[in-house]
């Protein structure tokens, strides 16, 4: 009797032991980390850049999305619609409270949080050249980042309403304020500039990454020139190009031997930037690989006036099998040709800086000599005739061909103040829409004017809260 | 061997004895009792009554007394000094039987109870053929409402109690099994995806005593901190003292899917839709008449072959999908005994239940062992497991993949036949997949081992003062493996893949002690001080692998490429102390207070406890003399309780600030900042008034039962929306106050009420009101409503009412869909753009949760025949048609790329054509017709025959000649008739709690015969 009411107790006191324990309710964090307390070191830094490049990475931004936005807009591509995945977006009717707007707003703002993280960053140990390396990257993350947002809900290309509306220009993690109101255009274009500015004060051209995965100081000036061409500041694209073709970082135009290879191809000669996917970390049937082909997905489409742009023996066309049909559809076959989804997307590629270069010249001096020669620098690695002249429409022609299928159309088009050129009526659902349309520019989400009440919808979209 | 020397210390008798025989009969009938135990008081030694009632015992020298004691009888003491013959003539316990309510920390006896429960007998669970003990509670206790997420056996059941307190936190209520709180969330290795797994499916219904619903402040008391949602309070069996008596329950039968349905387009059909849509959008273009839209769609490859190719032959997918009549069997046995100082129950279950779709089934197999024993005098012990392994094959039903069987019921072509001319699968299926070629050559399955023990000791300290340690240990495992083959399927293009997860649930409780009584004349008092702490502990671990290099081989061993692999752990405790006291006046005045301290892992560490409490009177009128003497009435009594409860549904370290690190990026580990924090997170709170009344008149012949409710929930675990430009989408707030309120009643009637012929009828309604009263508010100071897919949330409305564009029809001039720009009625007009910026969408007055559900059946057994029958019912609530954007299409996405539903056939040809089916177009927006709006919002009223049951039990005389005792046959009939209120809704009105029509298996209807026997 007394040896079991001893066992009671212990059985009892088992329990209250286990209970009592000073740690009994703190939970164990076995995956995550706080975030007060984890931002020490470079290394820690570091880990949030890669943070913020793999959200880059994602289907719902340049993983796939963006990139599509931008093609089915367009006269390459449109949207067949075989599974369902971007009708609205190819018919521009997108509704307020769809995915396609939603999903990359949130994404793109994610990126801008990682980087404002790293940028926000005190009291790091470590390499201070190796800190500001970072800091710069992020940075340029940032400007990338609301450059694409700009690009997308902005208004300036949209007539009827306020074409001042930019987007909220976010440079704080966790900032006091939760209503961010839209920055002006201009704003928006100054805060680009400036932060594009610090990441080349921060970067070191020593500490560049050798694959590209990374942005290097190359990178953070040919995005300068992006943004400059997109606002017409000739001379600033002209210094920014000139900074990437004169960096002796041995950037080249590809050869058209190895046009093909080069897009399941890590780190070719040509690449400035790329996002990095592998067999393991990719966007799997949510990548650019299922949506450009086959019969499960494969609801993006080239249209015929794409492919006949091609010379016969431009290895860009149907030669090479860049463009060719999957039964009687007309497909991008070359571009991100994986099936294990690994392929690398370049985000900026030399032959861009090239055109870039070729527009800048033609635009300060029409009359500039250099212009054709950087413009044919282009055509003749790809067995294509060369231009006679260089001309804004030869330009942009050789655009459209170089860098089809890799989301760069629709920005062209918007920002040469053109027309969206119906070239297939029974397949192009968005019917041609004139520039100015508030169609060139996508709603806000529901969800951002739902939870922020400083925010302004935009012009033709319902604002239905 | 072991157990076998204990049992035998038990009968050691020392001494002289002197040897006493008798038998026992019952007082009621004068028949014989065996199993009865018979012991001399004071001492160890027993015996129990043999089927005739006869027993015999030898009693130590200088035994004064008899103990007579049996399950549903009183308690009974001869004396016996002098006698070797010792008759005995027992009493039943009336009250004693059914009467008892258990409330998982403490039984009660019904007169003793202020708050709201309901409690279910185990021979109200046994043989319904469910796999899941749950889903039995539909449509018996009025106030619950419970959903299957799918008819996948196995699946999760949506259960609200008394509506929806909370709008993005848990509504689900706590599960208590023998009275130790368990996790009961999906155990599925993917139920993202695939079929869903209740951790419930690892308990037989046999082995349940009873199933008790506790739904207000009062009853859920004890739990306070977690009895937000109500408790649901299973117990299992428990040994009986008498003789070993066996039980055996065997049930075997067949199902089919309750509803059939929407019809798919047969391939004629589709045909002649196809090419009139050709013509209506190009004839007039192009110039061609009806007749002449083949050719033109042959020469433009407007089909992409599809239709030319066609051969004429009906495919009938549906068919090919389905699993007709899919039976259904269970076996149980079980065996039950004990004398005075030990006692058992031990059970076998075996149930394989396969589902009305082609590739699901599930096996289960369960054992329990329950043993009490008195240690010594004044200690007792008992201890109860139960073990069973069961094993589903589930299949990618959660959405629209291309592997699921009831997407290719609706979706796939007719045109594509599902076998080549050789026999061999058709692979070339516009995208979609062979549903049979899948379920034979991929796997999709769940092995899942549960293991529950709880062990306790009881020591009575003194007279009336008792202690107890409670140990609850209860370890869930389950193995999950996909393998999707190389051929053909999601995994073709990486040549096969294979992924397999272990997922370990180890939760613990202990439980220490004090419960006190107090008598003093007709005052009684129990008191019951209790420590509780609850840990637990998962790991996850999963790997994969792609490229396989043979068919037959599915594991990841025998993959050749791009293998990864990962493992987490998470963990979170609870520790409460809870105060009960008891008070009753010679049972007329009750009066009960409880109060519960907890502390939970949850919370933010300032805010991790909570004070919880409720109060509760009843006045027992019926033992006033005033109504003693009413002759009418039998049983009286009125009841109220108020109390605060609480919630602790939010996600594990929701109030940290975290970085994340399970991304990566160029090989290197990436981190990201996961969940924004908040250090204020505490308990969701809950004000619970409960007033309710017990009645039963001319002799109990009608009973029944009056409360209304009033639940406020508070400080909400929200996650409330913030600008997404702060990279986030929600910081978990405790905001927002929501109130439910309604009626509750119940009244079950015996007719006829004589020893061989009984009729009883009986009736249950419930009736709740939604309302969301304060939101959070923004910085501009205006409320952040939460909008989700078609419904929202917002004051003044039901959470997540339905908000959506309001379906006008179809203009009979043309043939265009229209919506009403108001969202309401046509006094602003009607808009045939869909995306117009001038329409409105607006609220259409109802949300998922029914406002009234409740139950009527039926009992009548004559000379042994007995026919039972319970209907339920849901109103109030509408359920959106999802998928309808495909399957309602009016162009190309019901026409050419998959396929549609008949209705399709009403549509509009020509001017004056009134139809709410669109003109069909060769079009891949087809004027967006098809998106949501009130078109395919449906009200979701409907009745159901839940069960209904004909059999027939053995006379006892012949039950004695063949040495068999309760021996029945019986047929059951489960969900055999339904009515639906709408007529558009032709799914299953039974629908998750999200209101959402969904493909995964629908609701089943089956038919069982079974046999239940005892010896």
């Amino acid at each position: 009797m007394r040896k079991i009411i001893y066992l009671i107790l212990a059985v009892a006191l088992l329990g209250i032991t286990f209970s009592c324990s000073k740690d009994s309710l703190d939970p164990t964090l076995a995956q995550s980390k706080s975030v007060e307390t984890s931002i020490r070191t470079a290394e820690d830094l570091q880990g949030i850049l890669y943070g913020a490049y793999n959200r880059i990475t994602q289907s719902s931004y340049y993983g796939r999305d963006l990139i599509i936005f931008n093609e089915v807009r367009s006269d390459n591509c449109f949207s067949n619609g075989n599974s369902g995945r971007f009708i609205t977006p190819a018919a521009m009717t997108l509704g307020n409270n769809e995915a396609y707007v939603t999903d990359t707003w949130t994404q793109m703002y994610a990126v801008i949080a990682s980087a404002n993280i790293i940028i926000g960053a005190q009291d790091i140990e470590g390499d201070a050249a190796v800190i500001d390396h970072i800091k710069g990257q992020a940075y340029a993350i940032r400007a990338l980042t609301h450059f694409d947002l700009l690009k997308l809900y902005g208004q300036q290309n949209v007539t009827g309403g306020n074409q001042n509306l930019g987007i909220p220009y976010i440079k704080e993690y966790k900032g006091n304020n939760l209503l961010p109101a839209r920055n002006t255009v201009a704003e928006v274009k100054a805060d680009i500039n400036a932060d594009l500015d610090e990441a080349l004060t921060l970067m070191d051209e020593a500490l560049n990454d050798d694959t590209k995965q990374s942005i290097t100081t190359y990178a953070v000036n040919a995005l300068k020139a992006r943004v400059a061409i997109y606002f017409k500041d000739w001379a600033v694209a002209k210094t920014a190009c000139e900074a990437v073709i004169n960096s002796g970082a041995g950037l080249q135009i590809v050869e058209p031997t190895a046009f093909a290879g080069i897009w399941n191809t890590d780190s070719p000669v040509n690449s400035i930037f790329e996002l990095a996917f592998s067999n393991t970390d990719n966007q799997n049937i949510n990548g650019l690989q299922y949506i450009y082909r086959g019969a499960q997905y494969g609801d993006i489409e080239a249209t015929a006036n794409l492919r006949d742009l091609f010379e016969a023996n431009d290895v860009r066309g149907t030669i090479s099998g860049m463009i060719g049909l999957e039964g009687t559809k007309i497909r991008n076959l070359g571009k991100y040709p994986s099936l294990l989804y690994s392929d690398e997307i370049f985000l900026i590629r030399y032959e861009e800086v090239v055109l870039m270069y070729a527009e800048a010249l033609f635009e300060i001096n029409n009359a500039d000599a250099n212009a054709l020669t950087w413009l044919n620098k282009i055509p003749e690695k790809r067995n294509a005739t060369p231009y006679a002249a260089a001309t804004k429409a030869n330009i942009m022609l050789e655009r459209r061909k170089e860098l089809c299928f890799e989301g760069f159309r629709f920005d062209d088009l918007a920002r040469t103040g053109s027309n969206i050129p119906l070239v297939e009526p029974l397949k192009q659902t968005h019917g041609g829409p004139t520039y100015g349309s508030y169609k060139y520019a996508f709603p806000i989400p529901l969800v951002e004017l739902n939870a922020n009440s400083a925010m302004v919808q935009n012009f033709g979209y319902s604002s239905t809260k | 061997m072991f157990f076998t020397l204990l049992l035998l210390t038990g009968y050691l008798v020392i001494g002289q004895t002197v040897q006493i025989t008798g038998t026992v009969t019952s007082a009621e009938d004068g028949l014989v009792v065996p199993g009865v135990t018979v012991t001399v008081k004071g001492t160890t030694v027993g015996a129990i009554t043999d089927a005739n009632g006869r027993y015999n015992i030898n009693a130590p020298a200088g035994s004064t007394t008899l103990v007579f004691s049996y399950v549903g009888m009183k308690r009974l003491e001869v004396e016996i000094t002098g006698r070797t013959v010792v008759n005995a003539t027992m009493e039943s316990d009336i009250l004693a039987m059914g009467e008892v309510v258990v409330l998982g920390y403490a039984t009660r006896n019904k007169n003793e109870l202020t708050g709201s429960t309901v409690q279910l007998s185990g021979d109200e669970l046994r043989s319904v053929p469910v796999v899941t003990v749950d889903q039995t509670l539909q449509g018996k206790v009025a106030g619950v409402n419970i959903s299957s997420s799918s008819g996948t056996p196995g699946s999760v059941q949506d259960i609200r109690i008394r509506g929806v307190g909370s709008i993005t936190g848990n509504n689900d209520p706590l599960i208590i099994i023998d009275g130790a709180p368990v996790v009961n969330s999906d155990v599925s290795g993917d139920g993202a995806s695939s079929s869903t797994l209740s951790p419930l499916s690892a308990l037989n219904s046999n082995d349940i005593e009873s199933i008790t619903v506790l739904k207000d402040a009062s009853a859920t008391a004890a739990y306070g901190a977690r009895g937000s949602n109500g408790v649901i309070v299973i117990t299992t069996k428990k040994g009986r003292q008498g003789k070993t008596n066996f039980d055996v329950s065997l049930s075997t039968g067949f199902q089919n899917n309750a509803v059939e349905g929407r019809v798919p387009l047969t391939g004629a059909q589709r045909k002649e839709l196809f090419l009139e849509a050709i013509y209506n959008t190009y004839g007039a273009a192009y110039g061609f008449t009806e007749d002449e839209a083949y050719d033109f769609m042959v020469d433009n490859d407007l089909d992409g072959g599809d239709l030319v190719n066609w051969n004429g032959e009906e495919a009938y997918w549906d068919k090919v999908v389905t699993n007709k009549n899919a039976p259904v069997t269970n076996v149980s046995i079980s065996a039950t005994g004990g004398d005075d100082v030990s006692s058992f129950y031990a059970s076998l279950g075996y149930n394989k239940t396969e589902a009305t779709t082609i590739v699901s089934d599930f096996k289960r197999i369960t054992g329990s062992l329950n043993y009490t024993r008195k240690l010594a005098d004044k200690i007792r012990f008992g201890i109860n497991s139960n073990v069973s392994n069961t094993f589903q094959n589930a299949y990618l039903e959660q959405s629209a993949y291309f592997a699921n069987p009831n997407l290719t019921k609706y979706f796939m072509s007719p045109w594509y036949n599902p076998y080549l001319e050789d026999g061999s699968p058709n692979f070339n299926l516009g995208g979609l997949f062979h549903p049979v070629y899948l379920a034979e050559n991929d796997i999709n399955t769940n092995d899942f081992t549960r293991a529950i023990v709880n062990s306790y000791l009881e020591w009575d300290v003194i007279k009336d003062l008792k202690f107890r340690t409670f140990v609850s240990m209860d370890y869930n495992l389950v193995n999950y493996k996909q393998y999707q083959n190389r051929t053909h399927g999601d995994a073709a293009a990486e040549n096969g893949y294979a992924y397999a997860s272990a997922d370990r649930n180890y939760n613990t409780v202990f439980q220490n002690s004090l419960d006190y009584t107090l008598r003093i004349s007709d005052h009684n008092v129990s008191i019951k001080a209790l420590m509780e702490f609850q840990k637990n502990k998962h790991w996850g671990l999963w790997g994969s692998g792609e490229n396989f290099s043979t068919d037959g081989l599915t594991n990841i061993s025998s993959a050749g490429a791009n293998f990864d692999a990962n493992s987490d752990f998470n963990d979170w405790s609870n520790l409460s102390y809870l105060g009960m006291v008891n008070y009753n006046f010679r049972g007329k005045y009750v009066a009960d207070f409880t109060f519960r301290r907890e502390g939970s892992s949850l919370f933010a560490p300032d805010h991790r406890f909570g004070n919880f409490w409720s109060a509760g009177v009843a006045w027992n009128l019926s033992e006033e003399a005033f109504i003693k003497n009413i002759e009418f009435i039998s049983n009286l009594r009125l009841r109220a309780s108020y109390g605060l409860s609480g919630s602790n549904g939010v996600g594990i370290n929701s109030y940290q600030a975290l970085l994340s690190y399970d991304a990566d990026y160029a090989n290197m580990g990436a981190v990201y900042p996961s969940q924004y924090g908040n250090s204020n997170l505490t308990w969701e709170k809950n004000n619970t008034l409960d007033i309710g009344t017990d009645f039963g008149f001319l002799n109990e012949r009608i009973t029944g039962s009056l409360a209304y409710f009033y639940k406020k929930t508070f400080d909400l675990l929200q996650n409330v929306p913030i600008t997404r430009t702060s990279g986030h989408s929600s910081i978990t707030q405790n905001i927002g106050v929501v109130e439910n309120k309604g009626i509750e009643a119940m009244l079950n009637v015996a007719l006829i009420r004589k020893s061989d012929f009984n009729w009883n009828v009986s009736f249950n309604i419930a009736t709740v009101k939604n309302e969301v009263l304060e939101l959070a508010k923004d910085a501009a100071g205006k409320d952040i409503e939460i909008t989700t897919g078609q419904r929202r949330t917002a004051v003044g409305q039901p959470i997540y009412a339905w908000y959506q564009r309001k379906w006008a029809g179809v203009d009979p001039a043309d043939g265009l869909p229209q919506w009403y720009l108001n969202g309401t009625d046509d006094e602003g007009g009607v808009t045939k753009n869909y995306y117009d910026t001038n329409i409105k969408l607006a609220f259409q007055g109802a949300s998922a949760l029914p406002t009234r559900t409740g139950g009527f059946g039926t009992h009548v057994d004559f000379k042994g025949i007995f026919l039972d029958a319970n209907f339920f019912f849901a109103a109030g609530h509408k359920v959106f048609e999802d998928w309808s954007f495909y399957t309602h299409h009016s162009g190309v996405y019901t026409l050419w790329y998959y396929n549609g539903v008949e209705e399709l056939m009403n549509r509009w040809q020509q001017p004056g054509d009134i139809t709410d089916e669109p003109k069909v177009q060769y079009s891949g927006t087809a004027a967006n017709a098809s998106r949501p709006s009130t078109r395919f919002l449906y009200d979701g009223d409907y009745i159901r025959l839940k069960d209904i049951v004909l059999g027939y039990s053995l006379p006892s005389s012949i039950e004695q000649k063949i040495g068999f005792s309760d021996i029945s046959i019986f047929a059951r009939g489960t969900n055999l008739l339904t009515w639906v209120k709408d007529k558009g809704l032709k799914y299953d009105p039974e629908v998750r709690a999200d209101g959402y029509t969904r493909l995964t298996t629908p609701p089943v209807k089956s038919i069982v015969f079974g046999l239940n026997f005892k010896f």
